[in-house]
């Protein structure tokens, strides 16, 4: 489900892609997380990086994520992204969500055959 | 939340500018194109294909302007626009809501005006609460004071630091001629002490003085500033001509600042007159009848006077006077009882707080 110019990522998961890799990898500045992300998904995804800092902006609006300044590989400033408790907290949530949902697609979709 | 936290980080300046987007995109480039070079690519074809990879920055750049802006503001902008177009489909619902906040609205502002003028705004005069109304009263309530009863007043009382008297009855729709066509101003008579007791500044020229209210003093006359800016359009010829008011001519010698408008909340005279000239003004002389009450007085007390001294004084006063039988008030002597009151201009609105008293025979007088 494309969205135009937005990512070819449905809405909600991007944000859960990201808070999932923040909290595994601990701080990474957006190319990083966009980076894990494509490689975590085995290259089954198209991500349209740039879209990730509309993204980041409001996982950081809803409190869920912290940034700060600092220096990237390359020399040059970068913002750094780190999960909170609170995004730790709707990290598990959204978690939840999404197994329940796969699980009732699944078996939704078994039992049509 | 998401609102709340958002308007606080923008005010406690962590909000964030588009700039700062435009140096996390740079490094993102950098670190992309660098990865590009490491797979193979040269350094301009990295670049490029690192720029393909970001997507559209425009876009880019718009969807993140659209993040930062106060999320409650987008659905309210929204709702607003649906509110509008449902309204343009049923005008006439709309129009009687309308009508009726309009009146509603209206109605609020008109009496919360009148009330800024009665009771929230100060009169421009000096120390407006030590000026006392020193009342006649008859059957426990006040009627207005005779001119021979106010000459009697001036000259024996002692606990005021300035007395006059005022009246615009009769003046309230004085003829003018002279000016094009004969048209109705509002007048004041007053004492010669009125503007010193006051305390009122001057706009221009001076102010009405004692030496003006003098049977054989020239007549002169001063003008509001509102009628000044409508008949002369703030002209500095004003001073020095002449009004005709009920047939009277009186010299202008002074204007008045813009913001004193008389002693009385909501009656702005456009012209006062000394007391003086009301034989000439209108028929009969009141000024020398003690049975024609028309006047008001006004006081200011000494400083460090309080009114219960000023009433004891007072009392005493009006004690001589009825003994003299004298008919100060329309009825018999024996009714005539004088009272210190806040007067009217002072900043609280309510004037018959019961100062009064009746005379005793254990009065120091």
């Amino acid at each position: 489900m494309s969205m135009g110019n937005r990512s070819e990522v449905p809405y909600g998961t991007l944000d859960l892609m990201v808070l999932k890799t923040l909290d595994g990898m601990g701080q990474l500045h957006g190319y990083g997380i966009a980076r894990r992300i494509e490689q975590v998904a085995e290259g089954a995804l198209e991500l349209n990086q740039g879209t990730i800092y509309p993204a980041l902006l409001r996982l950081e609006q809803k409190g869920w994520i912290a940034s700060e300044w600092g220096v990237s590989e390359s020399n040059r400033k970068a913002r750094y992204y780190s999960i909170t408790q609170a995004g730790k907290k709707q990290l598990a949530l959204e978690e939840g969500n999404w197994s329940r949902t796969v699980a009732m697609m699944a078996r939704m979709l078994e039992s049509e055959s | 939340m998401t609102a709340l936290r958002v308007l606080l980080a923008r005010l406690l300046g962590r909000g964030r500018a588009t700039d700062e987007l435009d140096i996390e995109v740079a490094a993102h480039l950098e670190l992309l194109a660098a990865d590009l070079q490491r797979s193979g690519l040269s350094p301009d074809a990295a670049r490029a294909e690192a720029r393909r990879r970001l997507g559209n920055l425009t876009a880019l750049h718009e969807s993140y302007r659209e993040q930062r802006r106060l999320p409650f503001l987008e659905p309210l902008t929204q709702d607003l626009a649906y509110a509008l177009r449902q309204l343009r489909r049923s005008p006439g619902f709309a129009l009687a809501a309308i009508l009726t906040l309009a009146l509603g609205i209206g109605a609020n502002v008109a009496i919360y005006q009148a009330l800024d003028a009665v009771l929230f705004r100060e009169l421009p005069v000096h120390d407006p609460a030590g000026l006392v109304e020193i009342q006649l009263l008859e059957d426990g309530s006040p009627i207005h004071v005779s001119y021979p009863l106010f000459r009697e007043l001036s000259a024996r009382q002692q606990v005021l630091a300035d007395i006059f008297t005022v009246s615009d009855f009769p003046l309230r729709e004085a003829a003018l001629r002279g000016r094009g066509a004969v048209r109705s101003v509002r007048g004041s008579l007053v004492s010669g002490s009125y503007f010193r007791a006051l305390g009122v500044g001057v706009r221009a020229g001076r102010m009405l003085q004692p030496e003006d209210d003098r049977a054989d003093a020239p007549p002169v006359a001063v003008i509001s500033d509102a009628f000044w800016t409508r008949e002369f359009e703030r002209s500095p010829d004003a001073l020095g001509q002449v009004l005709h008011i009920n047939n009277t001519a009186a010299t202008i010698i002074g204007v008045t600042p813009p913001e004193f408008f008389g002693e009385t909340v909501g009656r702005a005279p456009d012209v006062w007159l000394p007391i003086s000239l009301q034989p000439q003004l209108m028929p009969g002389d009141w000024l020398k009848q003690p049975g024609m009450n028309w006047l008001t007085v006004i006081g200011r007390l000494r400083p460090g006077m309080s009114r219960q001294q000023a009433q004891a004084a007072i009392r005493c006063i009006a004690n001589s006077l009825g003994s003299r039988s004298r008919g100060w008030a329309r009825r018999t002597p024996c009714t005539l009882l004088l009272r210190i009151a806040e007067s009217a201009i002072s900043r609280s609105a309510s004037h018959n707080r019961c100062g009064c008293c009746s005379p005793s025979r254990d009065s120091p007088c």
